[in-house]
């Protein structure tokens, strides 16, 4: 089922006009950082992609089905802010982002509100019969995630590599650390 | 370089041993691959890599068949990505006891590791670290660990099982709050 | 085999150095075998001072060159892990999207 909806929406999308146009990040969603407790801001032009996919290993088969997909991707940009209360962010700060995201040669393909005030939508960008751009909007009371994709992109290959790489899911929760080596007393396993 | 003949000091089948070049390029991925999960540092991990294959070449004669370079080869480089990890002192190191939380700025400047089991593996401490790396990417059993790290059966198997114990925790944890706070 | 297991050894997986390896390991074997024996060591000892400036520059560039080099690696292996960090959330949010769909959130 999860395959068809998303069958149906990119059939949808595609069905629209078309007309490239690029995503700028607003500024003053770089002023959430300030406020946040954990922030992430990923900024990844054609060449720095290239660069990237350079280090990715064929050996490795998530790395390589990475390397597959960001193959013919432009860019890729994510800002993701978590924040330690709520109400540390408004909806003004993604007006800039969802005006540029008016122009018809996107369309919202995925709305979805729910009780406890987690938003999510998803945009599509239509290149000719393809899809020429993803952008992903996720709202929490405490966490916003903004993720721009240029380029081809299949948003049910995207979705199913969380999940891979070695850990079932990501939080951008803090972590821990210490500095004690507990190994330091075993004396009798000289080398 | 030639073919080397194996030298009957054990009685065992002679088995001739590949030539330096083929060497390097049958085991790269191998020797490298233990640097790189060991100290997940490209360019340290590739330095110590080359050196592996430099001391190799100088010690060539000694090497009885594939096997034993095999062996050659994994103890050497377990022992110096372990002596070089204690002396950079590369990664803090992990206990099951709770500590102070990164700082955004730790955070922002961090290596970004591509997974959260990935970076708990190499903030285990160094012979943890190793036995984890010898065992889940080598394949190895714990003797034949024993044998490259010249450690005792029971030690390895204490290592083994304080890493996992270590890493089962920290992923438990990841894991919770991660479904706790799912969209 | 449990999950940890299976998780671990996809993890810990053998890994390519640099596709120029095999030669640079080759080169500096080469360069180790052709070291002088006493003689004629002496023997460049007199030349020395005639080839020092040139081996001198040929270190600094060759040290800048390695240097550069190296911060193209730091570079590279920083896009790489922001890459994979950024594909994983955008995976993340897109399946939460999903959930919320499938399960009737409001539209």
């Amino acid at each position: 089922m999860k395959r068809n909806l998303f069958l149906f929406v990119t059939v949808l999308a595609l069905s629209f006009g078309t007309e490239a146009q690029e995503i700028k990040m607003p500024v003053n969603l770089e002023r959430l950082a300030e406020r946040a407790t954990e922030a992430v801001d990923v900024n990844l032009d054609a060449s720095m992609l290239q660069l990237a996919s350079g280090f990715l290993s064929k050996r490795d088969p998530d790395e390589a089905h990475v390397k597959q997909i960001v193959s013919k991707l432009k860019g890729v940009y994510v800002r993701s802010f978590e924040f330690d209360k709520e109400g540390q962010y408004s909806r003004s700060d993604l007006e800039s982002i969802r005006a540029q995201l008016k122009n018809p040669a996107w369309s919202r393909i995925v709305g979805v509100k729910s009780v406890k005030g987690e938003n999510s939508e998803v945009y599509l960008r239509k290149d000719g019969e393809k899809i020429g751009g993803l952008v992903v909007i996720a709202a929490e009371p405490k966490e916003l995630t903004v993720v721009h994709i240029d380029g081809p992109i299949n948003p049910e290959e995207l979705s199913e590599l969380s999940g891979h790489m070695g850990i079932p899911s990501m939080k951008l929760g803090p972590q821990k650390k210490s500095s004690h080596d507990d190994d330091e007393n075993e004396r009798q396993d000289e080398r | 370089m030639a073919s080397v003949p194996l030298k009957e000091l054990t009685g065992q089948s002679e088995e001739c041993v590949p030539a330096f070049p083929e060497a390097i390029e049958a085991h790269k991925a191998m020797v490298y691959g233990i640097a790189w999960n060991f100290l997940r540092d490209r360019t340290v991990a590739e330095e110590l890599a080359q050196d592996v294959f430099l001391l190799l070449h100088k010690k060539w004669d000694s090497i009885r068949s594939r096997e034993h370079l095999v062996f050659w080869l994994r103890k050497v480089t377990a022992h110096r990505a372990i002596d070089l990890a204690r002396k950079r002192k590369l990664h803090p190191e992990t206990t099951l006891k709770a500590t102070d939380e990164p700082t955004v700025l730790e955070r922002l400047h961090d290596s970004f590791l591509a997974s959260y089991l990935e970076r708990m593996v190499a903030s285990l401490p160094e012979k943890q670290r190793m036995v984890v790396v010898l065992r889940y990417q080598e394949d190895l059993e714990v003797e034949e660990i024993a044998d490259v790290l010249g450690m005792r059966v029971n030690t390895v198997k204490t290592h083994l099982n304080r890493a996992l114990d270590l890493l089962r925790a920290k992923t438990a944890v990841r894991l919770k709050k991660g479904l706790d706070s799912v969209v | 085999m449990n999950g940890m297991d299976e998780e671990l050894r996809r993890a810990l997986v053998r890994r390519d150095p640099s596709p120029d390896f095999t030669a640079r390991v080759l080169a500096a074997s080469q360069t180790r075998a052709a070291e002088p024996g006493l003689l004629r060591s002496w023997l460049s000892r007199l030349l020395f001072g005639r080839w020092a400036a040139v081996a001198a520059t040929t270190l600094i560039v060759g040290g800048g060159i390695a240097y550069q080099q190296h911060e193209r690696d730091v570079q590279g292996e920083t896009a790489k892990q922001k890459l994979l960090v950024a594909l994983q959330i955008a995976g993340m949010k897109l399946q939460g999207t999903q959930r919320h769909v499938l399960s009737g959130g409001e539209r």
